[in-house]
């Protein structure tokens, strides 16, 4: 090394430190190296001598600028020398990259979890989560959803006839069904409770329909009845569009269109902007910035009557929505039959 | 109901394009299922001219004519006998496809000749019924044009989805048409005016059952010229979806889809001979036969109505026309019949016939007796413009009597309903456009009358839809609710379900969703009887609503096998239980399976029960007692209270579902486990213990099928309250001795002092005397 000091050999020392020190492997190396850089025979060392013959500005200068590249190298010497010897873990070489312990935690069934997060969302929103029964008697499946016998409406839902015919309390024979809508709940639940109320039913329900990828005669769905004083079509569109906001997590927007249901006067089809494009248009919706979603509509005073409530005292809204249907909007599943198939390799996907 | 576009238009004097139209309709009415431009249906059909025929060489019945299409020449085989030179014809290009078979049409060779394309008739166009011959087209029409434009076909098939509640009106082009108007805020009027007929002597119309007939039209028109009905006509009717027949059957759709009102005409001469026609409307009786216009025979009952002369019956009412009544070529007098039929009737014997057609679809959904009137009036005017007829006279035998309905409604209530402040000059408009007449009014509350063909209405929340979707849903906007309600009451058994589940999923368990049915092959299986059958079960194998959950959870372990070699699953559901008088009762269960290729059966057990156990300590803390019962299962107990078992799964039960390795399942029924949950008591700190304890172990030998279950119980009745734990932690079968060796490990420790050694010595001397004195053999240390 030549004599004499300057920012440049300084500069060059620390490079060359940079490089060795990467290569370093353990404390000997180190030590090797703490001794090349800074110790008393160290090219550093050496340089440092010929400050006392700078002029006094450049000896300050200098002077300062060795000190910083002397502690930094002393600084990383000593993280260096942490890193290799003290610390939480041992040392003891350990192949990282080889497989662990083989554990394993279960999945949730997707429908499971979709009607969890369903039911958290209403819960939040004061609904109660409700039951009812999965085969019932065509009274509460029907009649007093004003679906009376022969009824054209009847032709609406495909159903699932059982051969057994039920005796009531009062001793009449009833028809029985597999509930073609969680709606057999609604009647049921107003018997024992007095408004106001919100409840949800989630359940599963029937359709005598034969399956494809997008229609199965076994699928979930989830009732929403909200009854009150004075409950509107303005509270029912605010509540959709809370909902579906909070479950498909971006905001949604609600289009009522007219429709017919027996036990819903008015009553509406009930579609959701996109949750693909959110409503610009694309595959996922036809181009027409919506998706259908279900029905629904204001509770038909019938249907109040048959609770043995007095006609027009009360208003609400009802719905009816498929937790399949939803599941498969969330998570793009284009195959209903995949729910009840039991296939692992999907049902492991969630 | 598919509608032509061009007639809502001419009716409903819209200027919207199909789209628009649709648009609005969609937002404030109905459903659209579909458009169709008619002429697409036409795209490489055009109008081609015969050039010459020839007898095919090797085949006697066809020919093979050269045809000119303009733009070229082509050669077809066609088996039809009417083609002649000089003839337009209709011709399927290459590439074209018929519309109603849709069959594609590609250049062939038929029996060693070119075939480059097909000479259509009127039956494979989805233009008529006619498969005599080849249809010939007017010789005026240019060769090459478009066959679309050749037979005017311009027009666009819109298919709306009309509900049970507008069907009573809007199964007609008025009825849309009248809607339509209101949507763009107008009002259209189809009233025609009264007219009074001459009533005739000619005709006798008796109706025996006047609440299954409340009204019975009938018109004698002679001088029938049975002929086409006029292309305009003919193209509607194919816009609509139905086939032109000829311009009687024709006029009396035509009238129906403008109307709403079926209408059938009878060949009078069929009826009776001679002068004097008479029509009873009766039920039939039973057995009696009667074959329809499509020749199917019917062997009706007597809760079927029919309408017939005095000997026989001639139609099904308001279903389906006679054969030997119906309308032929010979044709020169006819009844024409406007009627009305209850709604209930029609329906039965719809079901009990399995007939669909366009009559029943409207009577089915029940009219308005007005609207018999109405067509018939239309049908005469038609009759006699496109079929020369000259009207005998009409005979209206009417027992139904036109009330006028109204409803009161207080126009807050709608603002109430709706959620918004709905102008009231609006709302007026709306129902006065609808044809509503707002009869009376005082401060806000009106009485609305209902017009005659809106059967629907029946009460203020009518109206109030009638309202909100004219002035439309989409102006709604959103209002979070007033209404406070109480915090919501906890489903508790859901939340149980949740636990139970996320437990499952925590030991590894993946969750399976299955069916509620199985087959009775499952049944015979699982030998398990008395279940809910369904009466129309799609498949066999979901003919029995499930009373365990064990067939699905193996059907899925066997599917599973294929991609795993081992995972264990399952399944929270409800069975099906019959109750007393067929009552249906519902319990929930959860049961699953482990499976492992490799593993034994054995192993698999110990893995599953293990999981099973910690499952109910976690839930409940409290530990399952375990015993075998005769079958083999494990049965588990809580208390004494048995809630499930758990076994390895029957080698034949496992052959029906393909399973090769063993499987172990479990059921255990969650009612109870909630039940025991709900009455678990409180949880109560226990304060950690102050003092050592004591560590012993014991081992013993035993004969290979003797219990563990009886040496632990043993151990624990002995080793008082001062034996903490008791745990195998060693088993060891000797193949020569054929012996089982056992080792526990015991804890000892007292909760107010240190033990001395003395003192566990004795404990441990007090068990092994009990094990000795049940002949259990303890290894001496």
């Amino acid at each position: 090394m030549s004599k004499g000091i300057s920012r440049e050999k300084l500069e060059e020392i620390k490079k060359k430190f940079d490089e060795k020190i990467s290569s370093v492997k353990n404390s000997e190396d180190l030590e090797n190296l703490r001794i090349a850089f800074l110790g008393r025979k160290s090219d550093f060392s050496l340089l440092l001598r010929g400050i006392k013959d700078l002029r006094l500005e450049q000896k300050k200068l200098i002077g300062d600028f060795a000190n910083k590249i002397r502690k930094d190298i002393k600084g990383i010497i000593e993280s260096k020398k942490n890193e290799l010897e003290g610390g939480e873990v041992d040392n003891e070489w350990i192949d990282v990259t080889a497989p662990g312990e083989k554990q394993e935690i279960g999945h949730l069934h997707i429908l499971s979890q979709t009607q969890k997060e369903i039911e958290e969302i209403f819960s939040t929103m004061g609904f109660e989560i409700a039951d009812g029964p999965e085969i019932d008697n065509e009274w509460y499946n029907f009649d007093a959803l004003n679906m009376p016998k022969d009824h054209p409406a009847r032709d609406m839902q495909d159903t699932f006839w059982l051969k057994q015919e039920a005796k009531n309390e009062k001793g009449e024979k009833q028809k029985l069904v597999a509930r073609t809508h969680t709606s057999n709940t609604q009647v049921r639940y107003m018997e024992k409770h007095k408004p106001p109320f919100r409840i949800i039913v989630p359940g599963r329900t029937f359709r005598y329909e034969s399956t494809d990828a997008n229609h199965e005669h076994t699928f979930s769905q989830f009732e929403a009845l909200v009854v009150g004083d004075d409950i509107s079509i303005a509270n029912f569109k605010d509540i959709a569009e809370k909902f579906f906001t909070l479950f498909f997590e971006r905001e949604i927007t609600v289009r009522l269109r007219p429709s017919y249901f027996p036990f819903t006067e008015p009553s509406f089809e009930f579609d959701i902007s996109c949750t693909v494009c959110d409503g610009k248009g694309c595959s996922s919706c036809k181009n027409s910035g919506w998706l259908e979603i279900g029905g629904s509509g204001m509770v038909n005073q019938r249907v109040f009557e048959a609770a043995g409530y007095e006609r027009g005292k009360y208003q609400g809204f009802a719905w009816g929505f498929g937790i399949d249907r939803l599941a498969m909007m969330k998570y793009k599943i284009n195959d209903i039959r995949l729910f009840a198939g039991g296939d692992l390799r999907f049902i492991k996907q969630f | 109901m598919k509608y032509s576009y061009n007639w809502l238009k001419e009716l409903s004097k819209t200027e919207k394009s199909v789209l628009e139209l649709t648009d609005l309709v969609m937002l404030k009415g109905f459903e659209l299922e579909e458009t169709e431009e008619l002429k697409k249906r036409f795209d490489n059909f055009v109008v081609g001219e015969i050039i010459s025929v020839k007898a095919h060489p090797n085949a006697d019945k066809l020919k093979f004519a050269r045809v000119n299409v303009g733009s070229q020449e082509l050669s077809v085989v066609c088996g039809a006998s009417n083609i002649e030179v000089g003839q337009k014809v209709p011709v399927a290009l290459v590439g074209a496809i018929l519309p109603n078979s849709k069959i594609e049409i590609k250049a062939s060779e038929i029996r060693g000749e070119k075939s480059e394309g097909m000479l259509c008739a009127e039956d494979e166009l989805g233009i008529g019924k006619d498969h005599e011959g080849i249809l010939i087209l007017d010789k005026k029409l240019e060769i090459g044009m478009s066959l679309a434009e050749a037979i005017e076909l311009d027009d666009v098939m819109i298919d709306f989805d009309i509900l049970p509640n507008r069907a009573h009106d809007c199964l007609s082009h008025e009825g849309m048409a009248r809607e339509i108007a209101v949507m763009e805020g107008r009002r259209v009027n189809f009233e025609l005016e009264k007219q009074e007929w001459e009533k005739t002597e000619k005709l006798s119309i008796e109706i025996k059952e006047k609440d299954l007939c409340q009204r019975y039209m009938g018109a004698v028109l002679n001088n029938i010229e049975v002929k086409e009905s006029p292309l305009w006509m003919q193209n509607i009717l194919i816009a609509c979806g139905m086939e032109p027949i000829n311009n009687i059957v024709d006029i009396t759709n035509y009238v129906m889809l403008e109307i709403g009102n079926p209408l059938h005409a009878f060949d009078a001469n069929m009826i009776n001979d001679g002068e004097k026609i008479e029509i009873v409307v009766r039920k039939a009786s039973k057995g009696e036969k009667l074959q329809l216009l499509d020749d199917s025979n019917l062997e009706l009952d007597e809760n079927d109505l029919v309408i017939a002369n005095h000997e026989e019956s001639l139609a099904l009412a308001g279903i389906k026309g006679g054969k030997k009544s119906g309308i032929s070529k010979e044709t020169k007098r006819i009844v024409l019949e406007s009627a009305n039929f209850n709604s209930f009737s029609i329906r039965k014997s719809r079901q009990r016939h399995c007939l669909l057609t366009e009559a029943q679809a409207r009577f089915e959904k029940n009219i308005t007796p007005v609207l018999a009137e109405r067509g018939l009036q239309r049908a005469i005017e038609l009759f006699v413009e496109y079929a020369g007829a000259k009207l005998e006279g009409v005979v209206d035998e009417n027992y139904f009597e036109q009330k006028q309905e109204t409803v009161d409604l207080e126009i807050t209530k709608v603002n109430k309903l709706i959620g918004k402040e709905v102008d009231e000059k609006k709302s007026r408009e709306i129902l006065e456009n609808l044809g509503f007449e707002i009869v009376s009014e005082d401060k806000g509350k009106w009485e609305v009358k209902i017009p005659y063909w809106r059967l629907d209405v029946e009460g203020s929340e009518d109206l109030t839809e009638e309202i909100g979707r004219i002035s439309g849903y989409e102006n709604i906007e959103s209002v979070p609710m007033k209404t406070v309600v109480a915090p919501p009451e906890k489903n508790k058994i859901r939340e149980f379900e949740w636990k139970v589940k996320d437990l499952m999923t925590t030991l590894g368990f993946n969750e399976v969703v299955s069916y509620s049915f199985y087959s009775h092959e499952e049944a015979k299986l699982f030998g398990i009887e008395n279940h809910f059958e369904l009466k129309n079960s799609l498949i066999p194998q979901h003919a029995l609503f499930r009373k365990t959950l064990i067939p699905g959870i193996l059907e899925k372990v066997s599917l599973n096998a294929k991609n795993f070699d081992q995972f264990s699953i399952f399944e929270i559901g409800k069975t099906y239980n019959v109750g007393k008088d067929n009552n249906p009762e519902e319990s929930f269960l959860i049961s699953g399976a482990l499976y492992s290729k490799d593993a034994s059966g054995e192993d698999n057990f110990y893995e599953l029960k293990g999981k099973i156990d910690e499952f109910v300590k976690k839930l409940l803390g409290k530990s399952i007692d375990f015993k075998a019962d005769s079958s083999g299962r494990a049965i588990m107990e809580i208390n004494g209270r048995k809630i499930g078992w758990i076994g390895k799964i029957d080698k034949n039960v496992k052959k029906f579902y393909s399973i090769k390795s063993d499987v172990v399942a479990f059921k255990i029924s969650l009612d109870s486990l909630f039940e025991i949950y709900q009455n678990l008591e409180e949880k109560i700190y226990k304060t950690l213990r102050k003092y050592p304890v004591v560590e012993r172990d014991l081992a013993m030998f035993t004969e290979p099928k003797v219990e563990v279950g009886g040496m632990e119980a043993l151990i624990k009745k002995n080793g008082s309250k001062n034996l903490l734990s008791c745990e195998l932690f060693d088993v060891y079968s000797n193949k020569e001795t054929k012996q089982k060796s056992l080792a526990f490990h015991l804890e000892f420790g007292d909760d107010e002092k240190t033990m001395t050694g003395e003192e566990v010595d004795d404990l441990m001397e007090n068990i092994i005397k009990a094990l000795e004195g049940a002949k259990y053999k303890v290894r001496k240390q």
